[in-house]
């Protein structure tokens, strides 16, 4: 397919990019949200922290699911079709989220006292609203992100792609990579319901612009039945897989954590296998499957999805440990520790944006391989350097560290994702992009939530230690400071071996491609 | 079809006169009443309870449990079982944090669970703010009638909580003396507006909003006691000393 001359390409990307930007921005917008919520509610840490943590767990998974299911309904019924409900669904997710405390909890409450008097604790009432709101926004932002790449490769030809593929990475990595920044301030200044407000007016332009700017793409579609038992089992995969290893991180921070806790986490873990199994039986026996997969046949998506998993996960140690590094160290105040994790966090995230470009221009010029691998030892190496990190160290010593990690990363971006989509047939873009970006998104909640596991564990133990030592309360700041901070290098060492493990993955990638029918197929 | 549509309207109309003369059997409210022997009925009523689960909710400007204006109280809610025994859950806000204390009294002794562990203590007397006072049937708000004055019956009107039930909705002025006592100090000891939401039949209060105006830039303070469950007993025992509550 080929753009008509009337419209511009670049027009097209930017207009897709906007609420692509919000949707992404959504994803992270939470950290700073989050505490404001529970605040706000009077929602007590000690019942309801856990299930205050679904605002991010239930966004995240909702996030995953459409990743993976929308990409395919766009290759069904069309991207136009499918961008432009996403948006709709992503809008009225923030509407929902915007009034959730005020009109619809009590809307909400009036139907429930319909029908039960059973009485409501209303700010857990008012809890689960937000809850459920958040994950229709997710629904819809979680769907523009494959749909809208898989857009760029249905307009683009093969050779200029991987260049706007790379601004389209750029755009979305932007969204989550200033997120909590952007929710910190807003929340400073303002409050948490003005994120969501602010949602509607762009979305509902956006939603215009897009309508008019794409009725001119001749938009090719492979109508057949849809596999909803495929999207109901990798749904479920999605889920389990979230709740345990999401829930992992919020039961051990939480107070109630026991072992009943730890069950459901592994139960949850086990069940996502189980499903995960039953979807590669399904979609080999059923006639239209949503991942069709001779999918999983194609080298560069396969080496592209699992080096994604790696590079999510790094790149999130990252992201989680500076603000437990700051806050660890001592800042003064919650605000300022905020504000500090916020600017400092930016050293990191801005470059990995910015450098999503060049990564795509290198890849025409240098093929997938190079960029790629240049990126990865880059930022093993900015892993190695901030592995001396002590609780004295200056911010101006971490700001270059974090800026190379963050140009590391920002490089494989493009070459990863045009490896994976180039190698596609066209009418499985959107799937193909679905599968490299839900791979990134699982590894970015691994990242997290096993780095968070492992910080606290640690930290906890030595605070165990501490106590039974009878140490001073003056000894035991200045330790557990020192030890802390010496648990987060080691993280970051970690992080350093992954992104080891990721070269040799990108080894794999095949920079060869063959053009077939109109599309790109890897040579095998 | 068409020769069947004046069957199934006579039908409508039928179960429409049927659903009519059912409402009609249902108890009637008395109007007579005037809203003074309206609140000495429901005072009887209340002091003459088993029990009952409660919740007290404070909005507006900030009350607080303490001098040093620290822990800020939000609700307490629980059960209380006739003559002295009473547990429920108080939350607090504290600068950027909120938290859950529990609570159990049982006659002049009161235990509360630690704000950072979780484990019980048993409270010397007078120590802090006892929700048994409260609700003590002789002197607690069940014994509201004494303190009101200026009634006024303004009608019958349904609570969001109760939908499809009528009540009479009372209005006076409330001294606060008393409750202050009450409270620990957190409701004002000036005068209160009062609404008071009561069964018209059984004369049992469902809902009590007290406002106090306050000198403080967040405006009036509004106190709210919703019950239910009423004349229903939950088991309230000494809690285990020897566990660490979540």
């Amino acid at each position: 397919m080929r753009v008509q001359k009337k419209l511009s390409t670049g027009w097209i990307i930017a207009l897709i990019g906007i609420p692509i930007f919000i949707g992404a921005l959504d994803l992270t917008v939470v950290s700073a949200v989050l505490p404001h919520v529970i605040y706000d509610l009077e929602l007590p840490i000690q019942t309801q922290l856990d299930k205050a943590a679904w605002i991010v767990t239930g966004y995240l998974m909702a996030y995953s699911i459409a990743m993976s299911v929308m990409g395919h309904l766009s290759d069904l019924y069309g991207r136009r079709k499918v961008f432009l409900i996403a948006l709709v669904i992503f809008t009225l997710g923030s509407f929902m989220v915007a009034i959730s405390d005020t009109w619809l909890t009590s809307a909400g409450l009036r139907i429930h006292y319909l029908f039960s008097r059973e009485r409501m604790d209303v700010p857990t009432f008012s809890l689960y609203i937000i809850i459920a709101s958040r994950v229709i926004q997710a629904l819809g932002g979680g769907a523009m992100v494959p749909v809208g790449m898989a857009l760029i490769g249905d307009i683009y030809p093969v050779g200029k792609r991987s260049w706007a593929l790379g601004i389209i990475a750029a755009i979305d990595t932007a969204g989550w990579v200033v997120g909590h920044l952007y929710g910190g301030i807003v929340v400073y200044y303002f409050n948490w319901h003005l994120i969501f407000w602010l949602n509607i007016p762009i979305c509902v332009l956006a939603f215009l612009l897009i309508w008019r700017a794409l009725r001119g793409i001749p938009q090719e579609t492979n109508i057949h039945k849809i596999d909803w038992v495929g999207v109901a089992l990798i749904s479920a995969v999605l889920t389990f897989l979230i709740v345990g290893i999401g829930g992992g991180g919020s039961a051990d921070v939480s107070i109630s954590a026991n072992s009943q806790d730890k069950s459901v986490i592994w139960w949850a873990l086990v069940a996502s296998a189980a499903c995960l199994v039953l979807t590669i039986l399904w979609e080999q026996r059923t006639r239209f499957p949503i991942y069709d997969p001779a999918l999983f046949k194609i080298r560069n998506l396969l080496t592209g999805g699992a080096a994604n998993l790696f590079i999510g996960c790094g790149m999130f140690i990252a992201i989680a440990n500076v603000p437990i590094y700051i806050n660890s160290v001592g800042t003064g105040t919650l605000e300022r520790g905020a504000w500090d994790s916020g600017w400092l966090l930016s050293a990191l995230t801005i470059p990995i944006a910015l450098a999503a470009i060049p990564g795509g221009w290198l890849t025409q010029k240098f093929g997938y391989k190079v960029p790629a691998l240049a990126g990865i030892a880059v930022a093993g190496a900015g892993f190695l350097w901030m592995n001396h990190w002590r609780v004295d160290t200056a911010y101006s010593a971490m700001i270059p560290q974090l800026i190379i990690t963050g140009i590391g990363f920002g490089l494989t971006f493009s070459p990863i994702a045009s490896a994976a989509l180039d190698s596609a047939p066209p009418l499985q873009r959107g799937t193909a992009s679905a599968i490299v970006l839900t791979l990134r998104l699982i590894g970015m909640t691994v990242g997290v939530s096993s780095m968070t596991i492992y910080d606290i564990n640690r930290a906890n133990s030595i605070i165990r230690k501490l106590i039974a030592a009878n140490a001073s309360v003056g000894d035991m700041v200045r330790i557990s400071q020192e030890t802390l901070v010496k648990v987060i290098d080691e993280t970051f060492l970690i992080a350093a071996v992954l992104c080891a493990l990721t070269f040799v993955i990108i080894l794999f990638i095949s920079n060869r491609t063959l053009e077939i029918g109109g599309g790109k197929h890897e040579r095998q | 079809m068409s020769s069947r549509r004046p069957y199934t309207i006579k039908y409508f109309l039928a179960a429409l006169a049927g659903l009519f003369m059912l409402s009609a059997c249902g108890p009637r409210v008395d109007m007579s009443l005037s809203p003074e022997e309206i609140i000495a009925k429901t005072s009887e009523r209340m002091q003459g309870l088993e029990g009952f689960s409660f919740l007290l909710d404070s909005t507006g400007a900030q009350a607080f449990l303490d001098e040093q204006h620290y822990y800020e109280f939000s609700q307490m809610e629980g059960d209380f079982t006739a003559p002295d025994r009473l547990q429920a859950d108080i939350r607090i806000v504290t600068p950027g944090l909120v938290t859950d204390v529990k609570t159990i009294c049982i006659g002049d002794q009161q235990w509360e669970t630690n704000f950072a562990t979780g484990a019980w203590i048993l409270l010397p007397p007078n120590m802090s703010f006892d929700p048994m006072l409260l609700f003590n049937p002789e002197t607690g708000v069940q014994s509201i009638a004494n303190d009101l004055t200026d009634l006024k019956l303004e009608g019958l009107e349904e609570l969001e909580t109760m939908p499809g039930q009528k009540l009479y909705l009372v209005t006076g002025q409330l001294e606060g003396r008393h409750l202050y006592d009450l409270s620990y100090g957190m409701m004002t000891d000036g005068k209160m507006t009062a609404k008071l939401w009561i069964d018209p039949i059984t004369f049992d209060l469902y809902r009590m909003e007290m406002t106090e105006q306050t000198g403080s830039p967040d405006g009036e303070k509004v106190w709210v006691i919703e019950f239910w469950n009423i004349n229903t007993t939950a088991e309230i025992q000494p809690p285990d000393m020897t566990t660490e509550q979540p």
